[in-house]
């Protein structure tokens, strides 16, 4: 069954977008990631403009990660303290980001950079995933216990002032490196029509030693507003969320999310992650390949903006 | 897979009756664009009062709006390939279809042709750079245009029934801009034009696509708004009925 999307202006096939949005969900459902790297890539691979593919993805993720910051917040699992001020700098990020995104879009460059950011992206998440793949599969294979190294309590990031106490993380740190963690994501998230968890929930951990318990609630938490905000300005900066193609993801996405969730209960972890790093690896690996090999058509024909 | 609407065959809303009485009629003046449009027919008939038209040839053009295209090479810097600085080309068609009951070249004169402005190799387009180039390009911006069918050149597209009453259904493409498109009716004898008429069609967009453009375009700040609230909604939803279970 094919529909006309109003905002993209292409007839897609309904049940190729909703298997689209569901085969993310399952995934996402399987590792708790959002999925809008992936989903934004699948999109322009299946003949969605790019600038459309990432407003309307941040639409979507408006919705996936509010169902997920709830199961969190019941759970009592959220710092809504520490999320507040990773939103104050995503906030920031979002305007940021909306204007470099117009400058390069009025440059003509905004396809290539949307590319590009997904190859380096892509290409980073996908080989970390891989390698901890293989490594905890070979661990598991040679029963030894992967050694745990003991983290240092104070970083750098602990010496910075503006200090501030998280009580939910147990934390008195500054609110600098939570403001700039946030900024980043508000940028990317502007660009490439993604939550950023998969950045975000690492520089949790690892920069602002957050205990790993809150670390998604706090992250979804942040990433629903964010995202929310990213939308809104894509609309009216762009006009470029497409709220058919949006709905269809999210039912899609809900769908598979919870299949997903079923699944990921009865594989094993590692086996799953090391699927994962393939499946992001392939899809960086297509959108590169886009980037280099010889064009089809050698004149990109736009209406003119006058 | 052509959506046929054929509601306007005895509603005569346009008949054109000239000098040499050239009837003709557009079966469906008011296009309507929905949700699910995946390409109409526009069906154009017509007759010469009392004329044979075994020796006759017709020819029809419906032309868009024309508009301004933004054109930029693609290049290879360090392996990828990225876009060149913009070019402007304007008086650009956003449709042209000529259909036609023999090869056009056969039917007139290639000055004539020119005049009239048919056919799409007789067509103007506008740029301010060296003729070299903007043939290239011109040739790029028709190959893109066929590719997406709002460019057709269709030399067996009109069928003469019975030596009486001409037929043809043109294709009109699934992405086709809303507007006026100027439908042109000529009428040939012996390498001469003898008739021309010329109506207007109007194709809109109608039902949740149309809507959603519109606010898109002229809300953007409320449109997008609406647009979280329905992602929010969507989301609680969900929420509300995990926890049930």
């Amino acid at each position: 069954m094919y529909l006309y999307l109003p905002i993209a202006e292409v007839s897609v096939n309904l049940f190729v977008i909703f298997g689209m949005g569901g085969v993310v969900g399952i995934l996402s459902g399987m590792f708790g990631v959002g999925g809008g790297f992936l989903m934004t890539p699948l999109l322009i691979f299946y003949g969605i403009p790019p600038i459309v593919a990432v407003a309307t993805e941040a639409n979507q993720i408006v919705a996936s990660s509010i169902s997920g910051a709830f199961a969190h917040w019941r759970r009592k699992a959220v710092d809504f303290k520490m999320g507040t001020i990773l939103l104050l700098g995503g906030v920031i990020g979002s305007f940021i980001g909306i204007k470099i995104f117009v400058f390069l879009k009025n440059l003509g460059q905004i396809d290539l950079i949307i590319s590009l950011s997904y190859v380096i992206l892509l290409g980073a998440i996908g080989t970390l995933i891989f390698i901890e793949g293989m490594r905890s599969m070979i661990a598991h294979r040679n029963e030894t216990v992967v050694q745990v190294k003991k983290r240092k309590d104070r970083t750098w990031v602990h010496s910075l002032p503006m200090r501030v106490r998280f009580k939910k993380s147990g934390l008195y740190i500054s609110i600098i490196p939570p403001i700039v963690i946030g900024l980043a994501v508000g940028i990317m998230a502007s660009i490439m029509g993604v939550g950023g968890g998969f950045i975000m929930v690492p520089a949790m951990i690892y920069l602002l030693r957050m205990p790993t318990n809150v670390v998604i609630g706090t992250s979804l938490y942040q990433i629903i507003f964010v995202t929310s905000l990213v939308t809104v300005l894509h609309a009216y900066e762009n006009q470029t969320v497409d709220v058919m193609l949006a709905m269809i993801l999210m039912s899609g996405g809900v769908v598979g999310a919870q299949i997903g969730a079923a699944l990921g209960h009865k594989l094993k972890a590692e086996q799953l992650r090391f699927l994962l790093g393939i499946l992001i690896l392939a899809v960086c690996a297509k959108m590169l390949i886009e980037l280099a090999v010889e064009p089809k058509d050698m004149y990109v024909i736009t209406d003119a903006i006058l | 897979m052509a959506l046929m609407i054929l509601f306007g065959l005895n509603q005569l809303s346009h008949a054109a009756l000239s000098e040499n009485d050239l009837v003709t009629q557009i079966d469906d003046p008011h296009i309507q664009i929905g949700s699910n449009f995946f390409g109409e027919e526009l069906l154009v008939f017509g007759a010469m009062s009392g004329q044979d038209l075994s020796k006759s040839d017709i020819i029809i053009k419906v032309e868009g709006i024309s508009k301004s295209l933004s054109v930029r090479e693609k290049i290879n810097k360090y392996g990828i390939w990225i876009n060149d600085t913009e070019m402007l080309i304007g008086d650009i068609p956003s449709f042209y279809a000529i259909y036609s009951n023999r090869n056009i070249k056969r039917i007139t004169s290639e000055s004539l042709l020119k005049e009239q402005l048919i056919g799409i190799s007789n067509l103007n387009f506008k740029s301010d750079f060296d003729s070299e180039k903007s043939k290239i390009i011109d040739q790029a911006i028709i190959k893109k245009n066929k590719e997406k069918g709002i460019f057709i050149e269709k030399f067996t597209g009109i069928r003469i029934i019975g030596d009486r009453l001409f037929r043809s259904s043109i294709e009109l493409p699934q992405d086709i801009k809303e507007g006026t498109y100027e439908v042109s009716i000529y009428f040939f004898e012996d390498q001469q034009l003898v008739d021309k008429d010329t109506s207007n069609v109007f194709v809109n967009k109608t039902q949740s696509g149309k809507f959603i453009y519109n606010q898109a375009n002229e809300n953007p700040l409320l449109y997008g708004v609406f647009s979280v609230l329905i992602a929010w909604a969507a989301g609680l939803l969900v929420a509300g009925i995990s926890r049930v279970r």
